[in-house]
């Protein structure tokens, strides 16, 4: 068996030279992602256990299903399934709301969540403009963002895949993507103010 | 606003991520340590093996279908002038029975109880707000 346990001058080989294994391609790939893919995921959703969960779901799928694709491949396909797990959580939430709601008889606990990609709890973005905390004050204008514009806006700007790529992990379009990226800069910085800092 | 406004923008908000990124605790990069070993152990598994499944799923799937059936026909008797529940369609019990929180659906059995109680019918629900 090939150890995962990749030493510094393993770490530091170029991918490119064909000397790496799969698994240790996997590895450095992986652990390239993990950290960046885990706070997107904790933006989106509020909730950092099951972000861990979502991540990991990912991870193995990415791993079980695609490792025989070549590596290049890999970024689009590792966001798309992350993106998909995502939104499987916000279905889950739904149902379970609307499960919950039939016992209490509320209407509004029917309403459809998906939709409304409920982001994580946020306060008032300019109140915590205030707390001067501007990560925060971002996270928050990003919760308030259609969910195809939140994917859009965290995989380009962020995690910096082009166009293609985002079209690719989003499966949309190249042109949808920048439609949804253009929007989603607009509104943010229409949400965080001139002032934000 | 001007494409060098957005550019600042964008910039600004790439740091901040990035810090953000940098600053992720020991314990979390500690799990996310464990998330990827897990992911890399898939490459060990035979091509030919079963995938895995939680050992209760059996009944998980028994639970769910049991007590969401039982919720279409109870409400069904109870009020027949209120509108027929709306979460109870196809892709929905597939989503319950993805669900691997047993929990959750020990709670379902637990309302469907609580329906039932002549007592409790204008109580709100416990859980409101708690999700």
């Amino acid at each position: 068996m090939i150890s995962s346990v990749l030493t510094a001058d393993q770490m530091d080989a170029p991918v490119a030279d064909g000397s790496l294994s799969v698994q240790q391609q996997l590895e450095i790939f992986l652990r390239e992602v993990e950290g960046r893919a885990y706070r997107m995921t904790v933006m989106r959703i509020g909730d950092a256990d099951e972000a861990l969960d979502i991540v990991q779901d990912a991870m193995i799928r990415l791993a079980r299903h695609y490792s025989n694709r070549s590596s290049d491949e890999w970024p689009p396909l590792f966001y798309r399934i992350l993106q998909n797990r995502t939104r499987d959580y916000f279905r889950r939430q739904a149902v379970k709301r609307r499960v919950i709601g039939f016992f209490s008889r509320d209407e509004d606990a029917h309403e459809d969540q998906l939709a409304n990609a409920p982001g994580p709890a946020s306060d008032d973005p300019l109140n915590e403009l205030e707390r001067g905390s501007a990560m925060e004050a971002l996270q928050s204008a990003l919760g308030k963002l259609p969910a195809r514009q939140c994917e859009a806006f965290t995989l380009r700007n962020f995690e910096g895949l082009d166009v293609k790529e985002t079209a690719a992990a989003m499966g949309c379009s190249d042109g949808s993507v920048k439609t949804h990226y253009s929007r989603a800069v607009a509104r943010l910085r229409e949400i965080l103010g001139d002032d934000w800092s | 606003m001007n494409d060098k406004d957005h550019k600042e923008f964008e910039q600004k908000t790439r740091e901040l991520f990035a810090r953000e990124v940098a600053g992720l605790d020991g314990a979390t990069r500690s799990r996310l340590n464990q998330a990827r070993q897990r992911a890399l152990a898939e490459l060990d598994r035979p091509a030919w093996s079963l995938p895995r499944l939680p050992v209760p799923q059996a009944a998980v799937a028994a639970v769910a279908v049991a007590v969401v059936s039982g919720l279409l026909l109870m409400r069904g008797g109870v009020s027949p002038v209120e509108p027929a529940p709306e979460f109870a369609t196809a892709s929905d019990i597939e989503i319950l029975l993805a669900e691997d929180d047993m929990e959750f659906l020990e709670e379902l059995e637990f309302y469907a109880w609580l329906e039932e109680q002549p007592e409790f019918a204008d109580l709100e629900d416990p859980l409101e707000g708690a999700g």
